[in-house]
């Protein structure tokens, strides 16, 4: 089409002003994908870490339990619902028990109220990455009877408590007597989330159950976890369905976090807000661009309406010369990010060395980009919506030029 | 009854009252017809508004009062992608320079009112070659962009974007005036001769003595009204 041919043209008469708009493109376009594909990642990494500090991606647990977590309410059943784990999913699901009761935990000098969470410390290492964030001492062992817990690091801070010293947790059992024990501290975590970190105490599933009545069968959750390829809530139906008649419910990390799956939501949003902000600077350069070229072209979109050409041609001739700008700019900048995106998944970005408080994070410091198609996608569109909008006015006033007016300029 | 003329403006009067500037009465209430076939030259002084009145029939202007129809449309009806498409479809117009735009090459220049009107690429290269093998532009100039051409080509080439698509009228503002006198005496010779063969209608501004010895009919404007109208033969 002849205008195609006049835009692409045109935006070369003037190589200079065009490469500057080009570049301005290609570098919002590049921090863009930079950010974009970082917050992208921070925000997997996050509900990645989250969710599995968060009792897994899937959860079973008795009817009612995520409602109201009573110590009544288990899964009496745990080796049938093993057994159906095993056989109704993938041979790649990861699975761990847990019973978890509302207790106090004791030192010499203070007291918190706490969670008592007791775990299978070999299923727990597939599922949680509690056992990989002790950074002091060392995970639980498989021994029933060792009196030994994990706590987090912030926790021990609070009670005055150090490794190897111990502690007393004090918790009612089923029939509500008051029930207590002594313990050996034997790991201090760290995680990226304080409360966990200060309220949860895990030690060995059957020293739990002991102290709490549970019997043999009988925990209060599972978490399930999946590997990246697998649907959480296609397993989860999977699990639903071969689970029934254990009386358990079946709740994916989407159903327990409304939050996390909001802040996931909320990703398209921010995209929305750094496309704003990073063109509406760009989109400023493009109106004062464009005013400028509709004036020194005014002759000869004179002569172009003289001879029959439409307004509406003449603003389309305006678009399709931002689009060039845009498609040149928008493919430079892609370029330059698929670069940085390629080495900086190889090496990741790690924040410790740029803010102290983060090297506690342990292994969530190491942000890796992650490209989302469909946040990307939002964002390119909203990107042809601000450069649509900045030519819109120059665009309008070069269509109402009056055809002797412009006659009139040389 | 006689047949409707091609050009009929009644009364037409141009005000230009920008800004602060005291208006100027550029028309005054002209009276004027234009018949198919013509081949005419408005004249007078500088000012007297020939310019004005060739603005206001091309529909690239709109009268203070009066009325106009071209080729039996009334322009004051008509909007402004209307009046765009009457003018590609009716009217051919040069200018007295920079006529043509700078990114397309001559041959484009020269296509663009028949690239408008959707006609086929090969009859588009033909009437095209056409048009400057009449004009005596050469073919080593077809794919050159105007700034490599000469006031004279690029007349040449304007001249040719006018007459390609074959309109009802084609108005002329002082077309000869950024050339020499050779040149502008062979290209009047030019388009008289395709008035004759062709009968399109021309409708010239001018000061230049070559335009006016050659029309066959010569208005003379002063202070926005005709003050002489003669046809001779
Ligand atoms: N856009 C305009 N705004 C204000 N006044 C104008 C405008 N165009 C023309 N005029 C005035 O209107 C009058 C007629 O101008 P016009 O251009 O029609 O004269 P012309 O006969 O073509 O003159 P020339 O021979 O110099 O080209 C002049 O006084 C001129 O100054
Ligand atoms: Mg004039």
């Amino acid at each position: 089409m002849i205008f195609v041919k006049i835009a692409w043209r045109s935006i070369w008469r003037n190589p200079r002003r065009s490469w500057v708009l080009i570049s301005a493109v290609a570098v919002g376009v590049f921090a863009f994908i930079g950010v974009v594909a970082y917050l992208d990642g921070m925000s997997m990494q996050l509900v990645k870490s989250a969710v599995e500090l968060q009792g897994g991606h899937i959860q079973v647990a008795g009817h009612g339990y995520f409602e109201n977590p009573a110590v009544r309410t288990q899964v009496r059943q745990m080796p049938q619902v093993a057994t159906i784990l095993k056989d109704a999913s993938a041979s790649d699901v990861r699975y761990a028990s847990q019973i978890r009761a509302a207790g106090m935990i004791s030192s010499a000098e203070h007291s918190a109220g706490i969670a008592i969470v007791g775990v299978d410390p070999v299923q727990e290492q597939q599922v949680s990455p509690v056992p990989s964030l002790v950074t002091e001492g060392g995970w639980l062992t498989d021994d029933p009877a060792a009196g030994e817990v994990i706590l987090g690091a912030a926790l021990a801070e609070q009670l005055g408590v150090r490794l190897r010293e111990r502690i007393v947790l004090m918790v009612s059992d089923l029939d509500g007597a008051v029930n207590s024990g002594a313990y050996r501290i034997r790991g201090l975590f760290t995680t990226s989330s304080r409360a966990f970190e200060r309220s949860t105490v895990l030690l060995h599933q059957e020293e739990v159950r002991t102290l709490v009545g549970f019997a043999r069968d009988a925990v209060s959750t599972v978490a399930v976890n999946i590997d990246p390829g697998q649907e959480v809530l296609a397993v989860a139906a999977t699990l639903r369905a071969a689970l029934v008649g254990m009386d358990v419910e079946v709740l994916t990390w989407m159903d327990r976090s409304p939050m996390l799956v909001m802040m996931d939501r909320m990703m398209n949003l921010v995209n929305v807000i750094l496309v704003v902000i990073l063109f509406s600077a760009i989109g400023f350069t493009l109106i004062n661009s464009f005013i400028m070229v509709i004036f020194e072209r005014i002759r000869e979109i004179g002569i172009m309406a003289a001879g029959g050409v439409r307004p509406g041609q003449v603003r389309l001739l305006l678009f399709l010369e931002a689009a060039f700008i845009v498609v040149v700019g928008a493919a430079v900048g892609i370029a330059m990010a698929a670069a940085l995106i390629t080495w900086w998944s190889e090496v990741g970005l790690d924040l410790s060395s740029f803010a102290e408080g983060l090297s506690r994070f342990g292994a969530g410091a190491v942000i890796y980009p992650r490209v989302v198609l469909e946040n990307m996608v939002t964002g390119f569109v909203m990107i042809f919506v601000m450069v649509f909008l900045a030519v819109l006015y120059p665009a309008i006033k070069a269509s109402r030029f009056k055809v002797v007016d412009a006659m009139n300029h040389v | 009854m006689s047949e409707q003329p091609l050009v009929h403006a009644t009364n037409l009067v141009k005000v230009y009252q920008d800004g602060s500037y005291v208006p100027v009465r550029a028309l005054g209430g002209v009276d004027f017809r234009v018949e198919a076939g013509e081949f005419t030259a408005i004249a007078g002084p500088s000012g007297s508004g020939k310019t004005t009145l060739l603005n206001l029939i091309g529909s690239l202007d709109a009268p203070t009062e009066g009325r106009i129809e071209v080729a039996g449309q009334d322009l004051s009806l008509l909007t402004r992608k209307g009046r765009a498409d009457f003018r590609l479809n009716n009217l051919g117009f040069i200018f007295q320079s920079h006529n043509l735009i700078p990114v397309l090459t001559a041959a484009e220049n020269a296509e663009f009112s028949l690239l408008l009107q959707g006609v086929p690429t090969g009859e588009r290269r033909r009437r095209v070659l056409s048009e400057f093998a009449d004009l005596g532009i050469e073919e080593g100039l077809t794919r050159r962009r105007p700034a490599k051409l000469s006031g004279g080509q690029q007349q040449r080439v304007a001249i040719a974007r006018a007459l390609v698509s074959r309109p009802k009228l084609i108005l002329a503002d002082e077309p000869t005036a950024s050339l020499d006198s050779k040149t502008g005496a062979r290209l009047l010779d030019k388009m008289r001769d395709l008035n004759e063969r062709t009968g399109i209608t021309f409708l010239f501004s001018t000061h230049d003595p070559m335009v006016i010895d050659r029309a066959r009919r010569l208005v003379v404007l002063r202070d926005g009204l005709i003050a002489s109208d003669e046809t001779r033969n």
